[in-house]
């Protein structure tokens, strides 16, 4: 059994991640009031008043082309919630540039470069939303760590949408995530999807007869002889969240050739 | 245009418009800087709302993709005049109301007035690729304040400041903006020359 309530004050916020085509604001409750609830905005922008067109999907959410660009007016969204035990509102008050936030960068792809052990490539594309990256270029933000280690690095890039790591743990895994901001103006997205890349190592070396293999073996503790059919997967590039796989086809690795890893 | 430009021309083009940009980027920084310290030694609320006041060039567009080169040049060009005369205003002001007191907000104001000129000659030169002559004489300046109060006067320049730091990032893309449709134009064929 759930009691009716009146409304709380709603929870707004609105952002820009299409500028400059415009913005949209977005709404919620706090707590919920188990009785159905009529939602009204309201948008000023000096003495103009603003039509906010609902989207269709999310049904919390509406949005507003931009009239004027370069404007020192601020803009005014107030959203009125009521029930039928009560009614409560919320104002937001900005300026247009304080709102404009894009979308996290996408289709993020680290790999590693061959015969550079320290070097990781990763490259980018605007994000799909941000109309016009020619005329509103963006900028970047690129943060990197090997797994084994909390913290991060990081690099500020103003042009371009791919970079190459080149102080990378030879043969450690890292999480690679990039952020996006407009050249001028508002505030950094959130962080893109991580991906993960290891930099290119050198093959092991195999021992190659079997006379070696028998004078060898009496002699040292620890030895790893692969099977000749031993492969090591191409370490290729990475998309999304999933671990770079290395395979196999060897049993164990006995770190036995002095290899030190940082 | 009618025709593609000259390689030299859209080099030149380029190469100012590029400048500009990094020139307007960096006005825009020292103007937001400059703000912050003017609303601190003019005893200023930082969040008040100023009025539109008569001669200031107001930032806001409507339309503004809609701008042919021409007219950005234009309305740029005539912005930064009234700026360079209104900030020259302000500094005579400031020296007259605090003199030495504040030699700080002094040389921050003159800086931004060096940038703002800097800035009119970018303009001015890159005017006069756009319509194959020399740019047009200055309009008529700002009202000059004397009538207003000192309040009125602080105020008018806090607006002065702000609109020019709207300015310095509508520059910016003004100058994108024709950077992109040069590039555009330049791929363009150039038509025969007439006997």
């Amino acid at each position: 059994l759930f009691l009716a309530a009146p409304p709380k004050e709603p929870v707004l916020m609105c952002r820009s991640n299409n500028y400059p085509k415009g913005f949209y604001c977005s709404w919620h409750l706090p707590t919920p009031t188990y009785i159905p609830n009529i939602f009204n905005i309201s948008v000023i922008h000096g003495t103009r008043e603003m039509v906010c067109e609902k989207d269709a999907f999310p049904k919390n959410r509406c949005h507003i082309r931009y009239l004027q660009l370069f404007s020192t007016v601020k803009y005014k969204v107030t959203l009125t919630v009521t029930n039928a035990l009560g009614k409560n509102s919320t104002s937001l008050t900005f300026d247009e540039f304080a709102i404009v936030k894009p979308d996290p960068p996408e289709s993020v792809v680290a790999k590693p470069v061959p015969s550079n052990p320290r070097r990781l490539e990763v490259s980018w594309q605007n994000p799909s939303s941000w109309p016009d990256p020619e005329s509103f270029p963006l900028k970047f933000f690129l943060r990197y760590r090997p797994l084994i280690l909390d913290q991060w690095q990081h690099v500020e890039l103003s042009d371009g949408t791919s970079h190459t790591i080149t102080d990378a743990y030879a043969g450690k895994e890292y999480i690679i995530q990039v952020a996006a901001k407009d050249n001028d103006i508002g505030t950094w997205s959130d962080w893109s999807v991580a991906v993960h890349a290891t930099p290119w190592t050198e093959e092991p070396k195999h021992l190659t007869t079997e006379a070696q293999l028998t004078e060898t073996t009496s002699s040292s503790t620890s030895s790893f002889m692969p099977p000749p059919t031993t492969k090591i997967c191409d370490k290729g590039a990475v998309v999304g969240s999933g671990a770079v796989a290395v395979c196999w086809t060897a049993g164990l690795v006995v770190a036995a050739y002095g290899v030190l890893f940082i | 245009m009618a025709a593609a430009d000259s390689p030299s021309v859209a080099l030149r083009r380029r190469d100012l418009c590029s400048r500009g940009i990094r020139l307007a980027g960096k006005m825009r920084s020292d103007v937001v800087d400059l703000l912050d310290v003017y609303v601190e030694r003019q005893g200023l609320d930082a969040s008040a709302s100023v009025a539109i006041v008569e001669g200031v060039p107001v930032a806001a567009a409507e339309r503004w993709d809609e701008q042919t080169g021409t007219q950005r040049l234009l309305e740029n060009l005539a912005a930064y005049r009234a700026f360079r005369i209104l900030l020259a205003q302000m500094l005579e002001e400031q020296r007259e109301q605090l003199g030495e007191a504040d030699a700080a907000l002094g040389q921050s104001l003159a800086a931004v007035l060096l940038q703002v000129s800097a800035f009119t000659y970018h303009l001015e030169e890159l005017l006069q690729l756009e319509s194959h002559g020399p740019s047009s004489e200055e309009g008529p300046s700002p009202p000059l304040s004397p009538h207003l109060s000192l309040f009125e006067r602080k105020l008018r320049g806090l607006g002065v400041l702000r609109e020019l730091a709207q300015w310095a990032v509508r520059s910016a893309r003004d100058l994108r903006q024709l950077t992109k449709s040069s590039s555009s134009s330049s791929s363009a064929p150039s038509p025969a020359e007439s006997p």
